[in-house]
């Protein structure tokens, strides 16, 4: 009897495991095109499924920006629902990932999309590409 | 008829009168009758029309343009347009359904379907053993999220939104499968292959039975993709920086379970089809904004996106649609205003109806283009609506 509880804990321990390793963010490529006047902006990321549902934050990680000296504000929006993050400041320092955290607690599996807004840019124009996860 | 009589009496008794000015006032007396009589018809009509039709139509913020009789006739538009401007080229395919040549358009007044979420609860959840589970009130209405003991196994609603996920698979689809975006690749599984576990019509059938029981109507069209494990796993692709991060998310194997066909389901109304804003930002017309996209496998519906669908009330009251060089004039006017070099060019027009709200959730169904423009210099696409009531830009 004792063999069959330890077997049992010892399953559902590798089970847990098991989930722990499959566990992963969606994330989607962005690209984005933010300018000090508001014209001819492309702001919106595509949408992307949320996935990893451990934490309540979004993550968005630069790849490339236009110039040497940029930055834009960056917040997670769900699709259809009220729920929205912080709102966060996204610099040229390639490859760093900045988290904001949304303001409710936000649904797994549901869809969400990022919405950029000109931080800074020496030519008033910020494009910049990178790796947003909901 | 009314006027001859008028005519003969007002002559033929000139004589027999004390005098021109009483018969004067006689004719004048009888014309404001017949014209107040008249009138009286009129508006029975319209009221008769409105109590049948439109019941949600007072109030209504948008107007339709009244349209002159000769207008009526439903217009032809061409299947292609050309035109050249100082800054805009129109190579344009214009895409119309023919149902709306050949009888035109009608007013048309909407109101939402009403999701009814006990009953999803217990059809789509009621067998799972719920982890954790929360209810909250918010602007948009009361909110609920059921999470099961499985990985990803989720049902959330709010309003009329329905989004269930049951297993990881269509996670990874979505690494393989991209609807829209730079790398749109949706054509690659259009092919109509039917999978050993069900056939194409047979799931749909399926899908449409769960959704009528729960309260919806998805009466209209749908494209079905065939993902194939494949063509899945050749087009496996997980956005990250870190490429290390990134191999730990690919699917370690893809097998033939893991066939499914993905759904993208749009209301149609007189033969086009109804424009479902997301957020406001997801405007265009296509299978990535359709307003019920499921994922169906050898495991039934194992993801389901439900967003707002609508009941139509249609009036028998034609509308009066502008020329197709009405809307090429506004869509010039637009890009030859701007302040640079660049070219566009003017790819495709195709009409839809676009649901604009008005007090208490009723929409106006307004027909209107959605214009796809090339900015040459970039090869950016660009989409542009344009209200085919009155030529004008939609925001």
């Amino acid at each position: 009897m004792k063999n069959k509880i330890r077997m049992t804990i010892l399953m559902i321990c590798a089970c847990t495991m098991m989930l722990g390793i499959n566990a992963f963010a969606e994330s989607t490529d962005y690209t984005i095109t933010v300018t000090q006047s508001g014209a001819n902006e492309d702001n919106i990321s595509k949408r992307t499924k949320r996935t990893d549902c451990d934490i309540n934050d979004f993550c968005v990680t630069p790849r490339t920006f236009n110039t040497n000296n940029a930055s834009f504000w960056a917040k997670s929006i769900q699709l259809y629902g009220s729920i929205e993050s912080e709102e966060i400041y996204v610099e040229n320092g390639i490859g760093e990932s900045r988290y904001g955290r949304y303001k409710t607690t936000a649904p797994c599996d549901e869809y969400y999309f990022m919405k950029a807004r000109y931080g800074y840019s020496s030519t008033g124009t910020v494009k910049s590409t990178g790796v947003y996860e909901a | 008829m009314s006027m001859a009589i008028i005519k003969y009496n007002y002559y033929g008794n000139k004589t027999l009168c004390k005098g021109e000015r009483i018969m004067k006032k006689v004719l004048i007396y009888l014309i404001c009758i017949l014209a107040a009589l008249e009138c009286g018809g009129c508006r029975k009509a319209d009221e008769e029309l409105t109590d049948e039709a439109l019941t949600t139509e007072t109030s209504q913020p948008y107007h339709f343009p009244a349209a002159d009789a000769e207008e009526m006739e439903p217009v032809v538009f061409p299947s292609s347009y050309t035109k050249e401007t100082d800054h805009v080229v129109f190579n344009t395919e214009i895409i119309v359904n023919e149902e709306v040549s050949d009888h035109g358009l009608y007013k048309t007044t909407a109101t939402y379907q009403t999701l009814d979420k006990e009953k999803a609860y217990d059809l789509l959840f009621g067998e799972i053993e719920i982890k954790d589970s929360w209810e909250r009130d918010t602007e948009m209405g009361k909110e609920m999220y059921y999470v099961g003991n499985q990985m990803h196994e989720s049902l959330y609603m709010i309003k009329n939104h329905l989004g269930m996920t049951k297993g990881t698979i269509f996670s990874y689809v979505l690494h393989s499968f991209h609807l829209e975006g730079d790398n749109y690749n949706a054509d690659l599984y259009l092919t109509g292959e039917t999978f050993e576990f069900k056939r194409i019509d047979e799931a749909y059938r399926e899908l449409s039975d769960v959704l009528s029981e729960l309260g919806l109507d998805i009466t209209g069209q749908y494209n079905c993709y065939s993902l194939d494990y494949k063509t899945m796993e050749e087009n496996e692709y997980v956005a990250a920086v870190d490429e290390e991060k990134a191999r730990e998310e690919y699917k370690d194997s893809w097998t033939k379970d893991d066939n499914g066909y993905f759904f993208a389901v749009h209301q149609t109304l007189q033969g086009c089809t109804v424009q479902y804003p997301l957020a406001e930002v997801f405007k265009q017309v296509c299978d990535a904004n359709a307003p019920v996209q499921v994922f169906y496998t050898h495991n039934g519906i194992v993801e389901m996106q439900i967003y707002d669908l609508f009941t139509f009330q249609q009036s028998d009251e034609p509308l009066a649609l502008k020329s197709f060089d009405a809307v090429a004039d506004t869509i010039a006017y637009k890009y030859n205003m701007l302040l640079t070099d660049e070219k566009y060019e003017v790819k495709s027009a195709e009409l839809f109806f676009r649901p604009v709200e008005g007090d208490q959730e009723s929409f106006e169904m307004i027909p209107a283009w959605e214009v796809t423009v090339r900015e040459v210099s970039t090869e950016r696409t660009l989409h542009m609506y344009v209200n085919a009531l009155t030529a004008e830009e939609m925001l």
